[in-house]
């Protein structure tokens, strides 16, 4: 049951860690308890405050720093996922018609997404609008030279809306790319 | 701050407050103690939520302890906000039993 405290945040880990497990010591590792120690560290991240930006290491190198804002996704989030909304819908509504048969809603929605090549253009274009959209925001790169050394310090800033978009936007511009590679690229070499 | 409101994610921070009215205690204690007197269980988490709370508020303070079990104590405002508490929950318990009588 001790492995459960990695779920809290590191820096509530880092103040109450130890008096945490010597409690869940004293504990029998119930159902109950073990899934309101999950629920505490879901709480915990929730109401975390921002973590400070780690400061560069004297020797140099990549700094990574997680920061967790579940409350407070970043407008660009939102924003992101609007974006993102009109391609992920194309791509559900595609694998509902050509791969479970159900061409309902493909065809009620394809006099939109199939009105002309600036709007299917815009469409294919959208998860990678929103990828940049989402992630642009929690990531801050910053270079330090000082002396001999070049410093690099990465921050992620790990919002979990924004996250989470950015990684839908890349499976939706996989799908995107990978049917463009599979239709023009093989279709063409099958053709000939 | 919430204490004796009728929010109900005050209730376990409300319990603590009680426990440790009787004098320092650290986690295992507490639960023990509130188990014994209000007859609720407290799980690790909800209790270490609720201690987080409370000490972020300034109403129990962490004492030094060589051990990894660290007792906690109420401050003056943790006693203050309890005292006021109680004057709530006594009120609120006499408008009821006031209003039950009439019915």
């Amino acid at each position: 049951m001790k492995k459960l405290i990695r779920l809290y945040p590191a820096a509530w880990r880092l103040r109450y860690g130890l008096e945490f497990e010597a409690l869940l010591e004293q504990l029998p590792p119930a159902p109950g308890t073990i899934l309101n120690v999950i629920l505490g560290a879901l709480h915990a991240r929730m109401t975390a405050p921002p973590a400070q930006p780690m400061a560069a290491s004297a020797e140099g190198g990549l700094m990574l720093d997680f920061r967790h804002r579940f409350p407070n996704p970043t407008p660009p989030g939102l924003a992101a996922a609007l974006v993102l909304l009109p391609g992920a819908l194309f791509l559900v509504l595609s694998l509902l018609k050509y791969s479970l048969g159900v061409a309902g809603p493909f065809d009620a929605a394809a006099p939109f997404y199939l009105a002309g090549r600036p709007v299917e253009y815009l469409t294919f274009l959208t998860p990678f609008v929103a990828f940049v959209l989402a992630v642009l925001p929690v990531l801050g790169i910053g270079f330090d030279r000082s002396g001999q050394s070049l410093r690099g310090t990465l921050v992620v800033d790990a919002r979990p809306l924004n996250l989470a978009v950015a990684l839908v936007s890349a499976l939706v511009a996989a799908a995107f790319v990978g049917y463009l590679f599979l239709e023009n690229v093989l279709g063409r070499i099958h053709a000939t | 701050m919430p204490i004796g409101s009728r929010d109900k994610r005050s209730e376990p921070a409300l319990l603590l407050l009680v426990s440790l009215a009787e004098g320092p205690k650290h986690g295992y204690a507490m639960m023990a103690d509130i188990e014994s007197f209000a007859g609720v269980r407290l799980g690790p988490g909800t209790l270490y939520g609720a201690l987080e709370r409370l000490e972020r508020d300034g109403l129990i303070e962490p004492m030094d302890s060589p051990e990894r079990r660290r007792p906690y104590r109420l401050t003056d405002s943790g006693a203050s906000a309890l005292r006021a508490g109680i004057r709530d929950m006594h009120r609120l318990a006499l408008t009821g039993r006031r209003r039950m009588l009439a019915r």
